[in-house]
Order: structure tokens, then C-alpha cells, then sequence
């Protein structure tokens, strides 16, 4: 190889070298143990860097493990990966995302449709690609969308013979998203938009999965405080496809929310959210939901790092059994050791509690967790031990 | 000016509508509170139905036309984003 040649490849990784240069590293892992001595397992690792300063880039790996005891923990092995490359300039900017899910040791589901028994199947794996755009002239701007969702799995049919699941050949089906949103904004705190958003299924012909959304909608910001920010919004949604219900066809959703900071250290917001739906023929308004969500967080003074803090919140959604109360805190014991306490309780649904003791270093930490679940819909609970550790570069 | 009334316009429209909405529908739609979900996947893993997927915004999102109403996913994230 001439020396003009190595001289380009040296060239070429130099500038490569450079333009990845500083990325960031973060690893969050856990190894844990419950009751039965089966083994849960998370580990995280993400980086994320850019390429000079249009460019940016994220990659993630995902790996999970648990025991699949319940309809509540389906596979007992997923690996997620994701890949994303973004790019700004006074255009715009511009994303383009890859994301796929392994799945191991996948229970049996009913899809596809779910309303057919005998046919179940196993998850394998999933693909996911993306693109997102943002553009923005004066007052208006543009985002735009699409999704491509492909999943493999294995069918699984019943044989009234033996009463048996039986496997068949992997198939594969794919959904497709995509989507636009024309916005104007009316002054520095009132936003004006229009969206539309259109779903298609290719599994069949005539697809039971298919919609269409179009959105009017309106966003504002108001500080009536110095110390306080009010956000709100009201959406319309006309709702057209087999699967939308009549009477969910057209959509309201409004929302509010507060966020105040009463003094050094202590703040908080309350969120409102409403969801309304009214056929087309608007021969009544129906209530879908209501969501109350006040969270509080506080700051204990005396840790400099800011570590220390305290978190109290709770959710209110009647309609949809889905109320919550939740809180957890940690505090400075001495130097870098930090204990933490969590809970959080979901009416006869889950209950919820954990302890842990962490060190931490130069922003990362190492610690020991105990974690107790107790699915209330689903027999049994599960207490855990284990180590976990949060490692940035 | 503007402002406040943009804000009044929709105090008021959330005041008619949960004062209005009093017929309970009996189909049960869950939604997501894009502000605390955290786009942590817990979710997704989760869904008996695969109906959830990770919008371009990073966050979960519902397919309502797959989702069979069985609330795990209420359970299952750990923001308690889900309603």
C-alpha cells in the first residue's frame, strides 16, 4: 500500500477520531435475587456524542431478565437496541432512529386479532424504524413523522384433538405510522395547531387495525407568579377506523399544569388532564377519563450535592381504576453513602416497597437494593435482593 | 391580553367538560401523561397485547386500535404515567 493511502486511512480515522470525540458513557446494571433464587437482571448501556455540531448520535443497549410469573411480566428475556443519528441547521432539524426487541422465553398472547382463541403467539423479535423532522418559518412550524413496525412471531394454533397449542412456520406483521403537524403561534405564548395522523396494519387485506386522526388544538403558557408556570391546552380529535368504538370517535382532551416553586428547595406541580369523547352524530358527551396529579419534591439543605430529597405524589384516575399514591427519598448518611427508601401503592392492584444503601463516586454510584412487589391481581409476591450500580464516563 | 384569555377560554373549557361529562362510558380507554412518562420501556415489555410502541418524542405511546383494556400497563411503569 502506497504511503499517499496510509496517509488518507490516517486522515480518515483522525477525522473520524475527532468528530467522536467526548462521547458520553453510561451504564445502569443490577443483578438481583428473589424469594425463589431466580435471577432478575437489567443492565443499560447508553452512549451519546456528536459529530461537530450539526450531527448527534445516541446508541442504547437494553438487556432484561425476570421471571414470567405473571400476565404483568410476559417474557422472561428482552435485549432492546437503539441507534438514533440526528442532524440541525437553521433548516431544521432531523432524526432518523432504528430500535429492535429480542425476545426470549416469550409467553403465549392473544394477537392478531385478539378476539380469536385458538390462534396464539410467541413474540420473537421486533424492528423499528423512524425518521422525525421539525422546520420552522417565523411563526409557523412544521413536524412531521413515520414509523415502521415490524414484529416476527411464531403462531401457536389449538388442536381441539389433544387441547394442545401446536407451533407453526415464524410470519411476520408490520404497522406503519406516520403523521404531520402545521403550527402557528399566535404570540410568544399561545400556539394554534393542526395535525393529522394516519395508522396502517399489513395483516390482512381489509385491516381491523387501521385509523386516521385529525387534531385542532391550542397550547398556552401563562406565569401568573414569578415563581409559577401554568401550561394548558385543549385538543380535538376526529377518530375514523374499525377499531375506534362510535362513541370514541371524536376526542376531547384538555390539559393543565401548574408547576410552583415555594421556596429554595421545594417545588411542586399539579397536572389535570380530561379526556371526553362524543359520537359523530353528538347525541352525548361521555366521560373516557379524568387524571389529577399533584408531586411534590424537596431538597434537604444540608447535603451540597443535592442529593438528598424527599418526593411525595399521587395520581387520581377513578375511571380507569389507575389511582396512585407513591413517595421515596434518599438522604446523605456520611460522605458519599446515601440511603434510600420507595413505595408506592396502586389500589388492589400493587403494592410496592424498597430500601437501599448506595455509594457514590464521581457521579456514579454502587449499592445494595431490596425490592418488594406484590401484584394484588395476580397471586403471589416477590421480594428481591440484589446489587446495582450506575457507572457515567 | 391575549394571555389571559387564552387561559380563561380554557379554565372554562375544562370546567363544561368535566361538569358536562357526567354519562360514564363503559369502554375503557387508557392514556399516557406525555410529561412523566420517561420513555423507559417498562411498558412495551409489559403488553399482553404489543399495543404500545415508542413515539419519534421518545415516549410511549398507545395503539387504541390493538389495545385490549387489560391494565398492566397501569402496574407495570414505574413513573405511574399511565392512566
Amino acid at each position: 500500500m502506497s504511503s499517499k493511502r496510509y496517509l488518507l486511512i490516517l486522515l480518515l480515522l483522525g477525522s473520524m477520531g475527532g468528530l467522536l470525540a467526548q462521547p458520553r458513557l453510561s451504564m445502569d446494571a443490577g443483578l438481583y435475587l428473589d424469594d425463589e433464587l431466580e435471577l432478575k437482571a437489567r443492565n443499560r448501556i447508553s452512549a451519546t456524542g456528536s459529530f461537530g455540531q450539526a450531527w448527534n448520535w445516541e446508541l442504547q443497549s437494553d438487556l432484561h431478565r425476570s421471571r414470567g410469573q405473571s400476565a404483568a411480566q410476559l417474557e422472561e428475556l428482552t435485549h432492546a437496541g437503539k441507534a438514533e443519528l440526528g442532524y440541525q441547521s437553521g433548516l431544521g432539524t432531523y432524526r432518523l432512529g432504528y430500535t429492535h426487541s429480542v425476545f426470549g422465553e416469550s409467553s403465549l398472547l392473544g394477537l392478531y386479532p385478539a378476539w380469536m382463541p385458538a390462534l396464539n403467539y410467541k413474540r420473537l423479535m421486533a424492528h423499528q424504524a423512524s425518521f422525525s423532522s421539525h422546520n420552522a418559518y417565523d411563526d409557523w412550524s412544521l413536524d412531521a413523522y413515520g414509523i415502521y413496525r415490524h414484529l416476527r412471531v411464531e403462531p401457536y394454533s389449538f388442536d381441539f384433538g389433544d387441547f394442545q397449542f401446536h407451533p407453526q412456520d415464524p410470519e411476520g406483521y408490520s404497522d406503519a405510522f406516520g403523521g404531520a403537524k402545521l403550527s402557528w403561534d399566535a404570540s410568544n405564548a399561545v400556539k394554534v395547531y393542526t395535525a393529522m395522523e394516519i395508522k396502517a396494519g399489513f395483516h390482512a387485506e381489509e385491516d381491523p387495525y387501521d385509523y386516521s386522526t385529525v387534531m385542532l388544538g391550542c397550547e398556552g403558557l401563562y406565569k401568573p407568579l414569578p415563581q409559577g408556570r401554568l401550561e394548558g391546552s385543549v385538543q380535538i380529535s376526529h377518530r375514523d377506523g374499525d377499531a375506534i368504538d362510535a362513541p370514541k370517535a371524536n376526542l376531547v382532551r384538555a390539559r393543565l399544569r401548574y408547576q410552583h416553586t415555594f421556596m429554595p428547595g421545594l417545588s411542586g406541580f399539579i397536572t389535570w388532564e380530561n379526556n371526553t369523547c362524543f359520537d359523530d352524530s353528538l347525541s352525548a358527551l361521555y366521560l373516557i377519563s379524568n387524571y389529577l396529579r399533584p408531586q411534590l419534591v424537596y431538597t434537604l439543605d444540608y447535603d451540597p450535592s443535592g442529593m438528598s430529597y424527599l418526593r411525595l405524589g399521587g395520581k387520581y384516575s377513578p375511571e380507569n381504576e389507575a389511582s396512585a399514591v407513591f413517595g421515596d427519598g434518599e438522604t446523605r448518611l456520611w460522605k458519599g453513602l446515601y440511603a434510600s427508601l420507595g413505595a408506592g401503592l396502586i389500589p388492589e392492584r400493587l403494592e410496592q416497597y424498597s430500601s437501599a444503601l448506595l455509594y457514590r463516586f464521581s457521579s456514579s454510584e454502587l449499592g445494595i437494593r431490596y425490592l418488594h412487589r406484590e401484584f394484588i391481581i395476580y397471586p403471589g409476591k416477590t421480594d428481591y435482593w440484589g446489587v446495582e450500580t450506575r457507572l457515567y464516563w | 391580553m391575549k394571555r389571559n384569555a387564552l387561559i380563561s377560554f380554557l379554565l372554562l373549557v375544562i370546567l363544561v367538560l368535566s361538569l358536562a361529562s357526567c354519562k360514564r362510558l363503559t369502554i375503557t380507554e387508557y392514556s399516557i401523561d406525555s410529561a412523566s412518562c420517561n420513555g423507559c420501556g417498562e411498558c412495551l415489555r409489559g403488553c399482553p397485547a404489543d399495543a404500545i410502541y415508542l413515539g419519534t418524542d421518545g415516549k410511549a405511546h398507545i395503539d387504541q386500535s390493538k389495545c385490549t383494556r387489560c391494565g398492566d400497563c397501569v402496574v407495570l411503569c414505574p413513573q405511574s404515567a399511565i392512566y
